[in-house]
């Protein structure tokens, strides 16, 4: 049977006092933002501890502490195992970081890169996957956000999404990214310490052995290491994080706001760090069979487990967590879409006289319209979290190459890079559809490699990175 | 049920259960129903069975009547090993064609990796 760890009513007074406190934060903070530069790239002098944390936290969301469960209790021991490999993609946006800042010190956006770079079709292409990856990213929280809520009190899916919603998209206003990067320090602490409790609270309840055996009775494919969709999955997540990393506008901002010398350490270390969580949170899901909890939909499964176990403690400690969790990613995301459709749609395509001061006005109107689209699509609770994730990922997965090799080679050129993004999205979707979640990044990505290597043998570019390699 | 071929050794049954009580539901190996697993299940009208090996599996749901439900046949059949590593081996070269591709234009721009 299935019971709620908390009172509907407990539930109300953490959700209330921990949205006061964010928004709190949020106002306090906004207090010393005058210009877009401080809005978007935080005054671009953050320190080591504080990007070391906001890369770390940021990566940190519903996609990890309860999609990482979700896919253990989907695919087993290598779904645990390969949600850690999205680690890879921080590891990689290190030395990427380094090369982005010294060719665009002044840049805002990742759309920057890609009109400077290849052009205005391919900037087009790119934008457009870069809002169906924002919006589905954007919708999973909203949605974690609820089915959390949900899990936990009782209290309904709708009430949940719209009040945590609702906080982000108010401190985020008030503080544009510097406040971002500072709650996800507060956010990165509360994060690590609350996982790590909730494990070991569990294992020393249970035991491993009784969680072993029931796993191997029950779900036996769980522990097979020759489980098929679970190998599928592997190298898909580590792609599909890649992507999600390589092209969004979330880590493209942070690496224009760090001081200079500290991108490539911050995300190297901030993977690090990251590697563990998603273990810790998915094994949590191993659990359920010993303890016979029914589980209603696969991405519930973290929040009722450690409701059943560990009662009204445990399911604060989670409600905490997750909630911290997703704010981290939630504010983040909402910075960083917003300075997109401000800095590529608004003055890029309709008002391309835009003044700085006329951006820094319409970057907050369009946060306000961002929340409210986003409230609007998570209302009906289309699917789960993961399947609408690696939906996603047919998308994101076709811009690694392009990034790739526009950062660093000069054959790349701007039709091939749009055909490579637009060929690889549709055969990654088709790969999702006729196959599974599990494979469509990789398709995407195979693809468009095929497409660019091809075009860039047929028809090389000869594109000059300006001496000393800035781009204007 | 969301699907009754279940190619990754997982699917979500679900049902009506407009007054939120409780029900159990059954899985058994045979038609028959002989030795199944059982849950008892309160304020749901969905259950997620994951990790299931390579067969054809029964269920059945009774609810506040008392009335068992039809039964429902799923096949579970797993994707072929061959197909499984075929995506497995395109996703090793694309991260190998990546790490070499980011070192290579480190080393040519002259930009230290991390």
């Amino acid at each position: 049977m299935t019971s709620q760890a908390l009172t509907p009513v407990t539930a109300l007074i953490i959700l209330i006092v921990f949205s006061l406190i964010w928004i709190g934060f949020g106002v306090y903070l906004g207090r010393r933002n005058k210009t877009l530069n401080d809005s978007m790239v935080a005054g671009r002098n953050v320190g080591l501890a504080l990007a070391v944390a906001t890369a770390m936290a940021t990566w940190v969301t519903s996609n990890t502490t309860m999609t990482a469960p979700q896919l253990t209790y989907q695919l087993g021991v290598w779904g645990m195992l390969g949600y850690s490999l999205g680690a890879v993609g921080l590891l990689l946006f290190a030395p990427l970081s380094t090369r982005i800042r010294s060719l665009l010190p002044e840049a805002f956006t990742s759309g920057d890169f890609i009109r400077i770079r290849y052009g205005n079709f391919a900037w087009r292409v790119f934008l457009i996957i870069s809002f169906c990856y924002a919006f589905g990213w954007l919708i999973s929280l909203g949605m974690a956000g609820g089915i959390l809520v949900n899990a936990l009190s009782g209290l309904s899916y709708q009430l949940g999404m719209s009040v945590i919603l609702f906080t982000c998209v108010v401190y985020t206003l008030f503080g544009g990214l510097r406040v971002v990067i500072a709650t996800d320090f507060v956010q990165t602490i509360i994060i690590v310490l609350g996982v790590a409790i909730i494990a070991i609270l569990i294992i020393n309840s249970i035991g491993l052995e009784p969680i072993y055996e029931a796993v191997k009775t029950e779900r036996p494919m769980l522990l097979n290491l020759l489980f098929p969709a679970a190998i599928m999955f592997l190298f898909n997540n580590l792609i599909f994080g890649v992507g999600e990393i390589f092209h969004s506008n979330v880590w493209w901002t942070r690496a224009f706001a760090f001081s200079e010398g500290i991108g490539a350490k911050a995300y190297l270390l901030g993977g690090l760090f990251w590697i563990p969580v998603p273990v810790v949170a998915g094994f949590i899901a191993l659990t359920a069979p010993a303890l016979d909890i029914p589980v209603p939909a696969a991405d519930m499964v973290g929040p009722l487990v450690v409701g059943h176990v560990l009662g009204a403690v445990g399911g604060i400690i989670v409600f905490i967590v997750i909630f911290s969790a997703l704010a981290s990613s939630l504010d983040s995301l909402l910075a960083a879409t917003s300075s997109l459709i401000t800095q590529d749609v608004y003055r890029g395509h309709i008002r391309k006289q835009a003044t700085d001061e006329d951006c820094y006005r319409m970057n907050n109107r369009i946060i306000i319209g961002l929340g409210l689209a986003t409230w609007l699509l998570c209302l009906p609770r289309i699917t789960t979290l993961a399947s609408l994730l690696h939906f996603t990922g047919a998308f994101v997965a076709s811009t690694i190459w392009p990034i790739l090799f526009g950062l660093y080679f000069r054959w790349a050129t701007g039709r091939a890079a749009a055909a490579a993004m637009i060929s690889g999205t549709l055969l990654g979707l088709v790969a999702y559809f006729q196959i599974g979640f599990y494979v469509a990044a990789l398709v995407s990505c195979a693809v468009s490699l095929l497409v660019i290597l091809a075009w860039g043998m047929a028809a090389p570019g000869r594109y000059s990175f300006e001496k000393p390699e800035k781009m204007s | 049920m969301n699907t009754d071929r279940a190619t990754a050794g997982y699917f979500v049954l679900s049902w009506d259960n407009p007054g939120d009580h409780e029900a159990v539901l059954e899985e058994s190996a045979a038609a028959e129903f002989t030795s199944p697993d059982r849950w008892l299940l309160s304020g749901v009208s969905s259950y997620t069975r994951t990790g299931l090996e390579n067969g054809v599996y029964y269920y059945r749901i009774k609810g506040a009547d008392g009335r068992w439900s039809e039964t429902l046949k799923v096949e579970v059949d797993h994707h072929p090993l061959p197909r499984a590593f075929m995506f497995f081996s395109l996703g090793l070269v694309l991260f190998m064609v990546l790490v070499v591709s980011l070192y290579i234009g480190h080393k040519k721009t002259g930009v230290q990796p991390a």
